[in-house]
């Protein structure tokens, strides 16, 4: 150690201290973190129930119907003429 | 036919805005909190604050300066999943359809999706730092603040990719593996239930 300092620093001592320091900073941060998480949650859990209730189509059998997977005429010609690649 | 169609696509596309806004004016306001917090401790009066102080602090000082920040996270995140994601995909299955690798259609799409994902908020976090700023400094404008914070992360942009691309791949292999070790317990479960005896 140069510069008179002469605390010695083993694995031990940085591991230990590592953990004090993220546990005291856990103990600050965790709790308003899952407050606030668990808030969000619920806003976010309403707001998808409303955005399921905003479909036209109710059922996948419906949404599956044959006219539904005709391909459109430009798309076609697209596929057709344009390629990616060679 | 298609006008109530368009309505409840609009309706849906707004509500699902509205979720995204959630997200993000929780953490503007948990960036905002930490930040006064931190802040505080810098100070010679070595003086330190709880959370809870530190989130009145903020909700006193910047809250609508906070909430149009966050607004405009929103606005950008839902534009950016329902409008920019569907097109920037488009061309996929025709690509993967002229290189008959179709079949992994599901899996391709999943990573280019998580790909440009970790794209845009490798961006987005450009804006991160005006946050802190807009706290700090009370007569400082929006536009000021992600000025400033724009070219104070001017370089970072790599980092940023790697850094969010690391923890990805970290967090999406923790939940693959925990969903796998609960559904073989489960299975498992199912398999050695008293019902078999």
């Amino acid at each position: 150690m140069s510069g008179g300092h002469s605390v010695t620093t083993s694995w031990g001592t940085v591991s230990v201290d590592a953990l004090t320091c993220f546990r005291k900073e856990f103990q600050v941060y965790f709790p308003p973190a899952l407050l606030a998480s668990g808030v969000a949650y619920l806003c976010i859990y309403l707001l998808q129930t409303i955005r399921e209730k905003l479909v036209i189509t109710h059922s996948y059998e419906s949404a599956m119907e044959p006219e539904r997977f005709v391909v459109p005429a430009f798309a076609f010609r697209a596929g057709k003429n344009f390629r990616l690649v060679r | 036919m298609w006008f109530p169609r368009l309505l409840f696509a609009l309706g849906r596309t707004f509500v699902s805005s509205g979720e995204w806004w959630v997200v993000w004016v929780v953490f503007t306001f948990m960036l905002a909190s930490v930040a006064v917090r931190m802040l505080q401790e810098r100070k010679p009066t070595d003086a330190t604050i709880g959370m809870g102080e530190a989130f009145r602090f903020v909700r006193s000082s910047r809250l609508g300066d906070l909430i149009r920040v966050s607004a405009l996270a929103g606005i950008a995140t839902a534009l950016f999943t329902i409008f920019l994601v569907p097109l920037l995909l488009r061309p996929l299955p025709l690509l993967l359809f002229q290189l008959h690798l179709l079949h992994d259609y599901l899996i391709v799409y999943d990573w280019a999706t998580a790909a440009v994902t970790l794209l845009f908020f490798a961006l987005m976090t450009k804006i991160a730092l005006a946050v802190p700023e807009l706290v700090d400094d009370q007569g400082v404008t929006i536009a000021q603040a992600i000025r400033n914070s724009t070219m104070a992360t001017a370089g970072w942009e790599v980092f940023f990719l790697l850094e969010f691309g690391v923890i990805g791949l970290i967090g999406g292999n923790l939940y693959f593996a925990g969903k796998d070790l609960l559904e073989g317990s489960w299975k498992h479960g199912q398999l050695t239930q008293p019902a078999l005896n």
